[in-house]
């Protein structure tokens, strides 16, 4: 007989979202139940982290989320392994694919993203696979012998993660892209043109703009498969890898009333539609404040934060309202690159570019200013600055006609620097006055003036 | 808690703080391994010296996929577990101080460490100019707690 568990907050989702709602939802309300559901039997992982796992680079266990202990400690029953088939939100309750039922008060949608499959023809026929769960490590293994030829479709982060591991087994890559430039929801496309080079430069062959039309078995028995594009190329490759995307996984929401387009509408509270019922992390769409348009957008910051955000809700406590930040920071075969904002767009209207590059270390930066304001910034192989920008643009702080100096690091930039962080970022941090500074060096050095030991030395002789 | 000011009034940009640091961690006395970093306009001789504020609520604690940086609430200090680093830089993109900084031989960040297990920390004591000063304050934030598990 399936029994029931009656609890204040369930999370269904163990990614970065739904831990990240445990943990606020705790800090608020240390004692309300939290049942977390995971659909996978192995402890929460973190699914960027996977690629370290093909590579051998690291174990399973060195990949979590979370230590085990951190479930305990904050009184967090995790049921592993424990698929939903039904959220009821009306009835305030869910069912798992045992049969159990879950009664909650609160619940919170964080199932995440899923690969998204583009439409290629004879996709069945070719030995496909994708690359975001443990078990998909397990399907690549087998597959991944030196010389073997792989076929990754789309050249985005995701491709980018598993052409690395792919490299380092020894697996010859053929990358294959429809848009006209690498990595295009991250780079314009000088950037784009920089990053390409590094991949053949590392025996990555690159084809932009190639839309794949049909994939299938090499005619006559022939070992291996072939691809055909649309510009009517033949592309022989042993295995395919789709690349192309995350798509969030809504088919929980089917017929619950819940409201969803590309992903679970939320406000900036992280609230849906139905009362009670929050969605945070990849499994949401929310309104890019650059673009001005509803998004969806996989990504482990803005997941941490929605997460935190909805878990405050939960509890009742109160949290600044969500403000979505664009942010990558990927390594291409160890040039490591960051962006933010709207830092695809290569001819942003009504805005004005800046780029500094350097030919003696080969580096790369632009900033996007519309408005006065910073809405992209792209940092090629020198990403040190990255964070100061980052805060530039998520407190939409004017910075005007200095972009420049802040790209070119002179005296105005530097100067505006501190000003901001002055006045806005902390000012615990500025120089306690009661430390008289000069006077102590003075008194190290046995003098009171600058110059006056000399003069003193003189005037004694 | 222990704080770590520093002036960059004072600062002469000679790097002594990051080598001091460099050596006291890692034991090369590169300038690139210190926790504390110069970051300089060549052409206007300004300088100012860069290392982490330990933020009562760390951007890089969030950003942090690892689970490799967390703020210890006893200490109100931000630690890093470099087993854990992966180097992926998310924790630098976020930082608004340039407080972490990246090691690109080991592909690990490095964060200050306030030297928490010597009296005063190595920067401290290698700068000429006073430039950087250590104080012992008594109140500790515990309000942000994001342990990594």
């Amino acid at each position: 007989m399936p029994d029931t568990i009656h609890t204040r907050y369930a999370i269904v989702g163990a990614g970065t979202a739904g831990i990240a709602a445990a943990e606020a939802l705790r800090e608020t309300d240390p004692a309300g139940d939290v049942v977390m559901i995971h659909g996978e039997s192995v402890p929460p992982y973190c699914r960027p982290l996977i690629v370290e796992l093909l590579m051998g680079e690291r174990a399973a266990d060195q990949i979590l989320i979370r230590e085990p202990e951190w479930f305990a400690e904050r009184q967090v029953t995790l049921l592993s392994g424990a698929p939903v088939v039904n959220l009821a939100p009306r009835e305030k309750h869910l069912t798992l694919a045992s049969g159990r039922t879950i009664a909650w008060e609160k619940l919170l949608i964080a199932t995440g993203a899923q690969p998204a499959t583009p439409p290629i023809a004879g996709l069945t026929d070719v030995p496909m696979l994708t690359l975001s769960t443990q078990e998909d490590v397990a399907r690549f293994r087998p597959h991944c012998r030196p010389g073997a030829r792989a076929l990754l479709v789309g050249i985005g982060l995701l491709g980018l993660q598993a052409m690395t591991a792919l490299k380092a087994l020894g697996v010859r890559v053929i990358a294959v892209e429809a848009r006209s430039k690498i990595l295009p929801m991250i780079l314009d496309v000088r950037a784009a043109a920089i990053a390409q080079r590094r991949l053949e430069e590392n025996d990555i062959e690159v084809h932009v703009g190639t839309k794949l039309t049909s994939v299938g078995r090499a005619a006559g028995g022939a070992a291996g498969c072939v691809a055909r594009t649309g510009g009517g190329k033949e592309l022989g490759f042993d295995f395919l890898v789709l690349t192309t995307g995350m798509r969030p996984n809504l088919a929980l929401l089917d017929g619950t009333g819940i409201a969803s387009e590309r992903g679970v509408v939320v406000t900036e509270n992280m609230e849906t539609n139905a009362e009670g019922v929050y969605a945070a992390g990849d499994v949401t769409q929310f309104h890019n404040w650059i673009e001005e348009r509803a998004e969806v957008h996989a990504h482990w910051v803005n997941a941490y934060r929605q997460g935190r955000i909805a878990g405050t809700h939960m509890a009742g406590g109160q949290a600044e309202p969500y403000r979505p930040s664009y942010l990558n920071s990927l390594r291409l075969f160890g040039l490591p690159i960051v962006t933010m904002g709207a830092s695809r767009i290569d001819d942003p209207q009504g805005a004005q570019v800046h780029i500094a590059g350097s030919e003696v270390r080969p580096a790369y930066t632009r900033l996007v200013v519309r408005h006065g304001e910073l809405i992209a910034a792209t940092f090629v192989n020198d990403v040190t600055r990255a964070g100061v920008f980052q805060y530039l643009m998520r407190q939409r702080i004017q910075v005007g006609d200095a972009a420049a100096s802040l790209l070119a690091q002179d005296r105005a930039g530097m100067e505006f620097l501190h000003k901001i962080h002055a006045e806005a970022i902390s000012g615990d941090v500025e120089w306690p006055a009661s430390m008289d500074l000069i006077d102590r060096y003075r008194k190290d050095h046995g003098h009171t003036r600058w110059g006056t030991d000399k003069k003193t030395e003189k005037s004694e002789a | 808690m222990r704080r770590i000011y520093t002036n960059h009034a004072l600062c002469s940009g000679c790097r002594a703080c990051s080598v001091a640091c460099a050596i006291a961690h890692g034991g090369t006395a590169g300038h690139a391994g210190g926790a504390i970093q110069i970051v300089r306009d060549p052409r206007w001789g300004f300088e100012y010296q860069a290392v982490c504020r330990m933020c009562e609520d760390p951007e890089c604690v969030a950003a942090c996929m690892a689970a490799a940086l967390s703020r210890d609430p006893e200490t109100g200090r931000v630690v890093l577990d470099r087993e854990r680093c992966v180097g992926c830089w998310m924790c630098m993109m976020v930082c608004p101080h340039r407080g972490i900084h990246p090691d690109g031989q080991a592909h690990k960040a490095i964060l200050c460490d306030q030297c928490a297990d010597r009296d005063v920390p190595a920067c401290v004591k290698a700068c000429a100019t006073h430039a950087i000063a250590v104080v012992e304050e008594d109140e500790v934030s515990r309000e942000t707690v994001r342990p990594a598990g």
